[in-house]
């Protein structure tokens, strides 16, 4: 049933078998499985059906760090979460991901692929996407000439190419997908505009007793159960055990500091280097098929032997004249033009050649960046400020530090393998971009907003915050739903991951409750 | 004007051997490292200067030597052999910001002293 805090009376004391705070891709997973039991559940929304602006304030915080992270907009307080912001893409982790790297500190989930598969499978029935065709290999050859790059197939090649299969806009909102059920579930309350502000310890606080609840319009109230989780993005969780006194680095746990620590993101550096290719300019017919997108990486073999993260290749061309929808005349003068400055009138007549047959024009030049899977690394952290959100709860100071030397280590490596297999087939040369020679392109401002690792899972609370089942170390009843438990970041989007673990959650939940 | 015939065929076919001759010697005029180095014009599109290094001295007696004693033809299959395996076993370097072979770059080098 659907609920709001203002529908109670104030301070009520709410009782459940199971909260959950969140109703993103993490909370619904997790619900999904609990749905049809005879288990109690809260679900717990800290907006509304909608984005409401004085709600999404309560995501602001401030960067301390010399690389600036959005804490304001990849997040939604409302029903759904970030799920209604997720462009679909889906990528399960490779098998070694799970492995513990010697060149990657702090690396090595408690957990394999073969702990997951079962669940990305259910994932991606949810999704509406086919597991199997991750590992196409026909798919994986058409990327190759998707990208006009047919003739860098190779046999042992150094190059992989992924697929990420793409979830429509009616299947990758989970909330919204799964609506009618929650609402028409007798068992279940989704309780909207209750935005958690505190975890109440018992007094030997190895359990949570309650959870306390407010809204911008001084409602309040308490939540009681016997199993919490905590399934508010990677942000948000850390930020709430932070909030409450356990957590706290001075209080009973926490010891090693990891509430907030490690966390990752996928930082892109757009225009590492161009590609020059031996191959003759030509046009290529669009074949649009929206299910799936494609992105080149070294493969996983040369990828641990020259001791690299994961990364994506992305290669665009120069003077790309696709978009119709922008294509006034004014822009196709603007195009000669800057064609004729460049003495380049073969292009142009290509170009022009290319158009009329509707296809995309593919030039010799190709741009070519670089996305980043980032280190667990204590120094990109998140902390309490000083100054406090409406509710009264101290916002997030966010210290996103500069690129590591084992991440510039791998945008320049993964670009010289690229061009290793470029020269082998003799099929072009890659020349770096000054600003990346002289350091400047390091500078991220920007990140694709894949918040990970602030509550990380891992074997001991020596180097994490959770355990193999997301149970919270020291507590009996408090689990932890979403990237924030990710032990590490790889390079695919991350919520096919979320959805794929927080069903594996919500499945030992609903085993150890019955 | 009017020109004889005798006189128009005569003067055609002293040009027509001129222009054979004149191409003639500026192909004679190519040594056998230019011919060579004439094979790999597209390793990078770069304007290369008149700078050259020890290494170029070094690859440039290295290439005499293989064209005196093998040809031309099995010189540059022994050299794009040698290419092939700097890139499969990572012998790269960057010349000018472009990523390179190191047979590549010494090539590169040794052009930059015919330029």
């Amino acid at each position: 049933m659907f609920k709001d805090l203002k529908d109670f009376a104030s301070n009520s004391i709410l009782s459940y078998d199971i909260c959950i705070a969140g109703t993103g891709p993490a909370g619904i997973s997790v619900a999904k499985k609990l749905l049809g039991t005879d288990l109690k559940i809260a679900i717990l929304e800290s907006g509304g059906l909608e984005p409401e602006p004085e709600y999404q304030e309560l995501n602001e915080g401030i960067n301390s760090g010399p690389s600036y992270l959005s804490l304001e907009g990849p997040r939604l307080r409302c029903f759904g979460g970030a799920g209604k912001l997720w462009a679909g893409h889906c990528a399960p982790f490779e098998s070694d991901e799970f492995d513990k790297k010697s060149y990657v500190p702090l690396s090595g989930w408690p957990i394999s692929l073969d702990d997951l598969k079962v669940y990305y499978k259910q994932a991606a029935e949810m999704l509406g996407i086919s597991y199997k065709k991750f590992y196409n290999k026909d798919l994986l050859g058409k990327t190759f000439k998707e990208n006009s790059f047919n003739e860098f197939k190779r046999d042992d090649s150094f190059l992989s190419a992924n697929v990420l299969q793409v979830s429509n806009v009616d299947n990758r909102d989970l909330a919204e997908k799964y609506r009618n059920d929650l609402e028409s579930s007798v068992n279940t309350d989704v309780i909207f505009h209750s935005t958690v502000t505190k975890l109440n310890f018992s007094k030997n606080t190895k359990n949570v007793e309650s959870i306390s609840i407010a809204d911008l319009n001084n409602n309040s109230g308490t939540i009681k159960a016997k199993i919490f989780v905590l399934a508010c993005g990677a942000l948000e969780n850390p930020r709430i055990l932070l909030t409450s006194k356990k957590f706290n680095k001075k209080e009973i746990s926490n010891d090693n500091n990891f509430v907030g620590s490690c966390f990752m993101s996928h930082p892109g550096i757009s225009e590492v280097a161009e590609i020059n290719k031996n191959t003759s300019e030509k046009c290529i017919k669009n074949e649009t098929d929206d299910s799936f997108k494609v992105f080149f990486e070294i493969n996983s073999r040369e990828r641990i032997k020259q001791k690299i993260l994961r990364h994506s290749l992305g290669v665009k061309p120069f003077n790309n004249l696709t978009d119709k929808s922008t294509y006034t005349s004014g822009r196709i003068v603007s195009e000669f033009e800057r064609l004729f400055n460049d003495f380049n009138l073969f292009s142009a007549i290509k170009k022009i050649v290319c158009e009329i047959k509707s296809a995309n024009y593919s030039s010799n030049n190709w741009n070519l960046g670089v996305g980043l899977e980032q280190p667990p690394r204590l120094t990109n952290n998140l902390k309490l400020h000083d100054t406090k959100d409406a509710l009264g709860v101290p916002k997030i100071n966010m210290f996103w530090d500069d690129l590591s030397k084992l991440e510039k280590d791998t945008v320049v490596n993964s670009v010289k393998i690229m061009a290793r297999e470029l020269g082998l087939l003799g099929a072009g040369k890659i020349k770096f971009k000054n600003e990346l020679l002289s350091g400047q392109s390091y500078k991220i401002t920007d990140s694709i907003n894949h918040h990970t690792g602030t509550t990380r899972m891992s074997d001991s609370s020596k180097t994490g915050v959770v355990d193999k089942n997301c149970k919270v170390f020291g507590v009996s009843n408090l689990y932890i739903a979403g990237s924030s438990v990710f032990t590490t970041s790889s390079i695919v989007n991350p919520t096919y991951t979320i959805i794929a673990l927080s069903l594996r959650l919500g499945e030992y939940l609903k085993n150890i409750k019955s | 004007m009017k020109i004889d015939r005798r006189k128009f065929i005569l003067g055609f076919s002293a040009l027509s051997i001129a222009l054979i001759s004149g191409a003639g010697l500026k192909y004679k005029k190519k040594n056998k490292i230019e011919i060579f180095l004439s094979n790999y014009e597209n390793i990078i599109p770069l304007k290369l200067n008149n700078s050259t290094s020890e290494d170029a001295d070094l690859f440039e007696n290295k290439i005499k030597t293989m064209l005196s004693k093998v040809g031309l033809k099995k010189t540059i299959m022994s050299i794009d052999d040698d290419i092939k395996r700097d890139y499969q076993s990572g012998n790269i370097k960057l010349f000018h910001g472009w990523i390179v072979s190191d047979v590549e770059a010494s090539i590169l080098e040794l052009k930059q002293k015919y330029v």
